[in-house]
């Protein structure tokens, strides 16, 4: 039967980048369009009515959207390689740490970019709070999905976003080995995966990304 | 058969959603009322992260966050079942799932506010009923489809808690003619038994949401939180 995937997304967006990897982690061919959001393709809107946001899987002409609800979609749908677990707890708990990525992680990193100053510092603090709490979420496992990449690791992509625009913007040093020991292993881990990192931005233009944006007076170290 | 324990507060919408899976799954559990302006110590052991309520406690493994919780009930004990099976119409249904806590803040703000920024508030909080009219419920009787599912748990505050919100804060939010495809759901959902049995007291929950209001909004105010 011949299948139709397809995925609006843009190369600078985590959500969108966390499909592509569950996507290549299943080996499901698919058609990526890149959108341009100061000019939405009105198939974007026809498919995301609601939000008219990225990313947004299309399946033989049905939308998905939202990011982890399209992650879980295509888990039940491709049904090798799973990146949730099979028991309910376990499932349940990648569900709430994924949650937190969203809730916590993201709003803090979008803040850190805008924040000045004394402002920024507080962000920078309340980040490395929630990195602490995932730094003992993980433990001894290799990755929050245990042996390999889960629905909570594609979902701390986020992390991989965060670290270039610290770079970009010379702030200080946020996920060091000193005070991280374990997430900044993790972290490793995820970068050198090889699905995973085919799904990054590219790193100089994502830097030079979040340095025309973001960049100048903001600096604090 | 493991114990099961809900840790919860009366006035919580969010902890009614889990009471009311419970209940539809005919799933016996002992519930905790927490004072949570004095939360006890088995709160703040089972939900470190976030020591909020619900907290679901299954053979001694806790579980946190409404939404979440919900999924897991489903999928343990699926008598009754309050998700379809088909993953694209289990998509949708998380969609709205996930729309429902995006905005919760939004919908809420007006609760929080006064003056301009209310009204502010209140006009995107219509808006937000608006999409609820007429893309997540549509034709349907329920979000579930013909019968009640986790997404109408979800919304279940707006069946319950907005007008008591509403009252408290002097504004309202769905009138008469305004929304008559949620004012019909209200009326439905309202009507299923387990929703019906276990609404949460009128005059207590007035009570409460005059204290909060009050304190969101900087004045002075008492609250006895019931016994």
């Amino acid at each position: 039967m011949a299948e139709e995937v397809k995925l609006f997304g843009t190369w600078a967006s985590p959500f969108s980048r966390r499909i592509e990897v569950a996507l290549k982690l299943k080996g499901v061919q698919f058609e990526y369009i890149e959108e341009n959001l100061s000019n939405k393709s009105p198939a974007l809107l026809k498919y995301n009515p609601v939000h008219k946001k990225i990313p947004v899987l299309v399946h033989n002409g049905k939308p998905v959207a939202e990011s982890l609800v399209i992650l879980e979609y295509i888990d039940e749908t491709w049904k090798h390689n799973p990146i949730l677990p099979t028991d309910p707890y376990e499932k349940a708990m990648a569900r709430f740490w994924a949650k937190y990525m969203d809730d916590k992680l993201w709003p803090a990193a979008t803040k850190v970019v805008v924040s000045k100053g004394e402002e920024q510092k507080a962000v920078i603090e309340e980040i490395q709070e929630q990195l602490k709490t995932l730094e003992s979420e993980l433990k001894e496992k290799k990755f929050f999905g245990g042996e390999s990449l889960g629905f909570v690791d594609i979902a701390a992509n986020i992390i991989v976003f965060l670290l270039v625009a610290q770079e970009a913007l010379g702030l200080m040093e946020i996920l060091t080995e000193e005070k991280f020991p374990v997430l900044h292993e993790w972290y490793q881990r995820l970068v050198d995966d090889a699905v995973f990192k085919e799904c990054v931005p590219p790193r100089e233009r994502h830097l030079g990304f979040f340095k025309a944006r973001f960049g100048s007076s903001t600096a604090s170290k | 058969m493991e114990e099961v324990k809900l840790l919860g507060a009366f006035p919580s919408p969010f902890t009614h959603r889990v009471i009311w899976a419970l209940k539809l799954k005919g799933v016996k559990y002992d519930y905790v009322e927490e004072n949570i302006f004095n939360k006890s110590h088995l709160l703040l052991q089972s939900n470190p992260v976030h020591q909020k309520v619900p907290v679901l406690i299954h053979g001694g493994k806790p579980l946190a966050e409404s939404i979440v919780i919900l999924e897991y009930i489903e999928e343990t004990w699926p008598q009754n079942p309050l998700f379809p099976h088909d993953p694209y119409e289990r998509a949708v249904a998380r969609f709205w799932l996930r729309f429902g806590e995006d905005k919760l803040p939004a919908f809420w703000a007006f609760f929080g506010t006064v003056g301009e920024e209310q009204e502010k508030a209140t006009k995107e909080a219509k808006e937000l009923l608006r999409i609820l009219e007429e893309h997540g419920l549509g034709e349907r009787k329920f979000f579930g489809g013909n019968e009640i599912g986790l997404t109408d748990l979800a919304f279940g505050w707006i069946a319950c808690w907005l007008e008591v919100l509403g009252e408290v804060a002097g504004v309202k939010l769905l009138e008469a003619d305004g929304f008559p495809r949620l004012q019909r759901w209200i009326e439905d959902f309202k009507e299923v038994p387990v929703i019906k049995e276990t609404l949460p007291d009128r005059k207590g929950m007035l009570a409460y949401f005059r204290y909060r209001r009050s304190t969101f909004i900087g004045e002075a105010a008492s609250y006895e939180a019931a016994s």
